[in-house]
């Protein structure tokens, strides 16, 4: 059981990745966009952040890049759709630049999830 | 006669001259070319048609009655010909009756010179009909500079739009994709938590909606490949062995009318592609080839090296001037006609059925063509047959396929 930080823009996704968490017994928190997403982290210090790229106000590369600095061994799973809202350029493989331990593709199976979630876990982390 | 004075250019003029009588029109042609013309002579209308594809004349100067075909036969002749209508055609005549120059004008004839003929009268009309032939020329050159005009604006037109539909279809996969991660997430979610609820009906319907959300995803795949030229994989060098794998594989979902055909060129340069990406782009074009041919006919596959390739890509419509590995798809189905063709890449234009396609098989060609700087080319004729064609670019340092599937992969180029 960990403590883990879910950042998503989109509510429907956000809850659903919430509850496929908490069924696998974790501690979730929530944040919808990067800003929020920085927060949270700080304050909650969680074991693992599982984040969206694509989001408004601060998008999930520039907040794993931020969290990065303060928290050099940050344990990062980022997850996307694919692509921009208006474009078609892919983030995910920028995601695994700047550090993020697993990327997960939109939409993936509970499967996929829970063993990214596993093997992040298992990385060196801060805590 | 000073003001009247023509360019030098057009002193240049090719002017053919043609007279059964050799005195005539020896001095017919020592006069234009005192005056600067270029001149050719035939001794009759039928070697005047012979001399027309060598010499090009801008003016023709033809007499009238000559042994064989006569004058007025010869305008219409050349008339008939292959611009044919610009040519300028002056008739040497001693019939100056009224209805015999309206024949010569109805057979095509644009001006006449009485005989015996005055060398001043023989200047004068040439230099009237070089200039004609000069405005002419000025006029089809303008004609010609507009339709270039209208069709570069076309194909910008045309290449924005595909541009434009690539960005749309990126954001639509992009929203899809988190509508479906919390479909198929839930569902999932949803099967684990609660097994066997209500006799284990409830676990079926949701199964269900699992295999519709599968099957969104897949297109949804199939979209991001349009709008982003794929993603990476497994690279391949493009080589006749692949492409036998690829047939093998295509075997089963052909019928038994139809035959595949396989010719692949074993000297050809080094270009690596994604193998998923091939088997996807040939599976879609010869799908389509099948559709196109209702079951029966012949699917011609080529792999070949294209030196200096002049054409315009069908889909981006760039304008295409180098060295290409080209993989044909030929078919001898129904063909497709011109306004099809304007909308053949268009993400979800379909000429099948409603049901039978989903409209994105060429967008996904086009997507991952140009991922990999290729391009397509399409010839088609109606009721004869397609031909598409894969253009994959050729880099002049690299080595030959072959050498590198036995030797392994040195410095290459390679496409996503």
């Amino acid at each position: 059981m960990a403590k883990i930080l879910v950042v998503d823009d989109e509510a429907q996704v956000r809850g659903m990745l919430a509850k496929m968490l908490s069924v696998e017994h974790h501690e979730v928190i929530e944040a919808e966009n990067g800003v929020q997403g920085c927060k949270k982290y700080r304050e909650h210090q969680p074991d693992l952040l599982i984040t969206d790229l694509v989001m408004p106000e601060k998008n999930g590369i520039d907040m794993i890049m931020e969290l990065k600095k303060e928290f050099p061994s940050i344990r990062v799973v980022a997850i996307s759709g694919g692509g921009g809202i208006t474009g078609s350029f892919d983030y995910l493989p920028v995601a695994k630049l700047v550090g993020a331990l697993h990327i997960l593709q939109k939409p993936f199976t509970l499967q996929a999830l829970k063993s990214a979630v596993v093997e992040a876990l298992r990385a060196p982390g801060l805590h | 006669m000073a003001e009247l004075a023509e360019q030098p250019s057009a002193k240049k003029t090719r002017i053919l001259v043609v007279d059964d009588d050799p005195f005539l029109r020896q001095e017919i042609a020592l006069h234009l070319m005192g005056a600067g013309y270029q001149v050719e002579t035939a001794e009759s209308a039928a070697q005047a048609l012979e001399v027309m594809d060598a010499f090009h004349p801008k003016i023709v100067l033809t007499d009238w009655i000559m042994e064989g075909m006569d004058g007025l036969a010869l305008c219409r002749a050349l008339r008939q010909r292959k611009n044919g209508r610009l040519l300028y055609i002056i008739l040497l005549t001693s019939h100056d009756a009224e209805d015999s120059l309206v024949s010569a004008f109805e057979s095509g004839t644009d001006d006449y010179i009485p005989k015996p003929v005055s060398p001043r009268i023989l200047l004068a009309r040439v230099q009237a009909g070089a200039r004609l032939v000069r405005l002419q020329l000025e006029v089809e050159q303008a004609r010609r500079e507009q339709a270039e005009r209208e069709r570069m604006a076309q194909q910008i037109q045309r290449a924005h739009k595909m541009q434009a539909i690539g960005s749309l279809t990126g954001g639509i996969a992009h929203n899809f994709n988190n509508y479906l991660a919390a479909i198929l997430g839930y569902t999932e979610l949803a099967r684990e938590m609660f097994p066997g609820v209500g006799d284990g009906q409830l676990d079926e319907f949701l199964a269900n909606i699992q295999q519709a959300g599968s099957e969104a995803r897949d297109l949804v795949i199939s979209l991001r490949s349009f709008s982003s030229g794929g993603s990476e994989s497994r690279k391949v060098p493009l080589l006749g062995v692949m492409l036998d794998d690829i047939v093998r594989m295509l075997q089963p979902v052909m019928t038994a009318s139809i035959r595949l055909k396989a010719d692949f060129e074993s000297d050809v340069p080094l270009v690596l592609v994604n193998q998923d990406q091939m088997y996807q782009m040939m599976m879609s074009l010869c799908i389509n080839a099948r559709e196109a041919m209702e079951g029966a006919g012949e699917i011609d596959l080529r792999l070949r090296h294209v030196h200096e390739m002049r054409s315009t890509c069908a889909s981006c419509h760039e304008w295409l001037d180098d060295d290409y590995l080209e993989l044909s798809v030929r078919d001898t189905g129904r063909g497709i006609d011109a306004e099809t063709l304007q909308r053949l890449f268009d993400p979800f234009f379909s000429s099948k059925d409603v049901g039978r396609g989903t409209g994105l098989g060429l967008s996904v060609v086009h997507g991952i063509m140009h991922g990999c700087d290729g391009h397509i080319l399409v010839d088609s004729e109606v009721g004869k047959g397609s031909c598409f064609r894969l253009l994959f670019p050729v880099d002049p340092l690299a080595t030959q396929a072959d050498d590198v599937a036995q030797q392994g992969v040195g410095s290459v180029r390679s496409f996503s």
